[in-house]
């Protein structure tokens, strides 16, 4: 009992730290959309990169990774090969992105299509996507959060209190300082959670077997099948590439990453994060460890839940003191919470401009659009943690569905950025060909030769994106803007 | 210079991904020899990143090195 007060008072601290570092972050720029919005378009390299890399360290890389290697084994390493992929997508498009955004003021993916493709509609429903696959993403690292409190407090901290604790932190900075404040946390974040996963990670195999090679030779030894692909669930290779191809490419398109681009203060810096940015999938090796040193531990009996796996090493097989508990859990807060600000900012602006903006919004003065902004960052959060407290089982699934729409985006704005010939009906017909065909692959028929669907609904919407350019010959007046 | 630039990034780009899944990832699925303790399949990944991160930097101060604007 008193253990869990140390572990409470220690995260407690630590929330208070963030908070006040966020709200502290209220700079010059605040008052502005663009200010609230993008920073100003002047956020430097050392923001950037820890605004970028929060993304990666959620509370689902940081449950979900060990959980991956534990379960499966080496199919656990296509999380370091998308994440090192990433910043291809960012060196080629990044910018691109952020010179258009300059220029016409773009501060969304809405604003660009709708101006790009002269049709507000596409502009909305590329919002009405950005907004409906953000909100259960936001709602994993919520409920993420109160599963984090309630575990590592033995359920001193119930999970609607926990959930409720992390939202109101991350509103509170969100709402004051916008993009600045979350520079200024997810830097002071991103550093407690690199810490944290490394001394876990090195600790952790040092306590069970006595370092990382001692480790891993064991597990050659009783469970070789773990250490190569397919792995211990035997996961193919088709799916295996296709799913890394997919998540580093298409994974670009979530609002939350892409609408960053903008921010940066010049082309050079988005360069100089891409460059670097292959190391921020260094920092998830240690939590691979994690993950391969629960396999001979929980050999006689596999834990229910694979995701569990990092808190019962650390709560009941290692023998940690609830000094060290209370850091990890703040680790693990930091990384639900940073990924959490990055959507909820994301999210209530995409509603605003894309959505209210072009239909009940119209006209508003900025000072409206700013308020309107912030409140609903409030609400889409609140909304968020109703869902989380709910806990419907379907939360994966809506992910799933969200994901599977988003990257159809993908042609649309390379038509926007690179390809000015492209037209509206096009990309239109293209995104709605891939995404009922997505769902269906998803729901109904199960994908062809076992690989991602996401990359053979791409295929699809590639290939009727040609199909209209060459057989349907432009109208007049539907004629995309050029450059 | 600029396309010579551009294809050879985006050579570097395409054998970075093409090592880390079919058929690149294919040679290097083994678990012996053990690198730094890691099974090779495990080293292979660290190594790509590695690689990934050299080809970019030396692009970056090519193309972007001392020219403090675009």
């Amino acid at each position: 009992m008193n253990d869990a007060f140390i572990v409470v008072g220690i995260t407690l601290a630590y929330l208070g730290v963030v908070l006040w570092v966020g709200i502290r972050a209220r700079g010059q720029h605040s008052s502005s959309l663009e200010g609230y919005v993008a920073g100003g378009r002047h956020v430097g390299v050392i923001i950037l990169f820890f605004i970028l890399g929060a993304e990666i360290f959620s509370a689902f890389a940081f449950l979900g990774t060990p959980g991956w290697a534990y379960e499966r084994g080496a199919p656990a390493l296509y999380i370091l090969a998308y994440l090192a992929l990433v910043p291809i997508s960012i060196w080629v498009l990044g910018p691109r992105v952020a010179k258009l955004g300059r220029e016409r003021g773009y501060l969304t993916q809405g604003d660009m299509i709708a101006h790009h493709y002269r049709s507000k509609p596409l502009g909305m429903i590329a919002g009405i996507i950005g907004v409906a696959a953000m909100v259960p993403y936001l709602t994993i690292q919520i409920a993420g959060a109160g599963m984090l409190f309630q575990a590592a407090t033995d359920g001193l901290v119930p999970l609607w209190l926990g959930a409720l604790l992390a939202f109101i932190v991350v509103a509170a900075y969100v709402f004051t300082s916008g993009l600045k404040g979350i520079g200024w946390t997810n830097l002071l974040q991103g550093i407690m959670m690199i810490v944290i996963a490394w001394h876990l990670g090195i600790s952790l195999s040092e306590r069970l077997y006595g370092g990382v090679g001692e480790m891993f030779s064991q597990i050659q030894e009783s469970a070789p099948e773990y250490l190569t692909l397919p792995g211990a669930t035997n996961m193919g290779w088709g799916y295996f590439s296709t799913a890394i191809l997919v998540s580093a490419f298409g994974g670009a398109m979530w609002p939350h990453l892409f609408m960053k681009f903008y921010s940066a203060d010049s082309g050079r810096t988005l360069r100089k994060v891409s460059v670097f940015y292959p190391l921020y999938a260094y920092l998830l090796v240690p939590l691979l460890f994690i993950g391969f040193a629960g396999i001979i531990v929980f050999a006689e009996e596999p834990l229910a839940r694979p995701d569990t796996v990092l808190l019962k090493l650390v709560l009941d097989v290692a023998d940690y003191s609830p000094w060290v508990i209370g850091v990890m859990l703040s680790g693990a807060l930091a990384a639900a919470m940073s990924t959490g600000a990055n959507l909820a900012h994301t999210a209530g602006i995409v509603l605003v401009r894309d959505v209210l903006g072009p239909t009940v919004m119209r006209g508003a003065s900025e000072k409206t659009v700013v308020s309107a902004t912030r409140w609903s960052v409030v609400g889409l959060s609140l909304v968020a943690y109703a869902c989380a407290l709910a806990n419907p089982s379907s939360l994966v699934m809506m992910l799933l569905v969200a994901y599977g729409l988003i990257v159809q985006l993908l042609p649309m704005v390379m038509g926007a950025v690179f390809l000015p010939t492209l037209r509206r009906l096009s990309v239109l017909a293209g995104a709605m060909a891939g995404s009922v065909a997505y769902l269906l692959m998803e729901f109904v028929w199960s994908s062809p030769l076992g690989w991602h669907s996401g990359l053979w609904t791409m295929l699809l919407n590639v290939l009727v994106v040609t199909a209209c350019q060459r057989f349907i010959q432009p109208a007049a007046d539907t004629t995309s803007l050029a450059n | 210079m600029t396309k010579t630039f551009h294809l050879l990034t985006g050579l570097h780009f395409a054998v970075c991904s093409l090592a880390m899944i079919w058929p690149g990832a294919l040679i290097a699925n083994r678990i012996e020899p053990m690198v730094l303790g890691l099974p090779f399949l495990f080293f292979w990944y660290i190594l790509w990143m590695l690689i990934l991160f050299a080809g970019m930097w030396i692009a970056f101060v090519v193309r972007h090195g001392g020219d403090r604007h675009e």
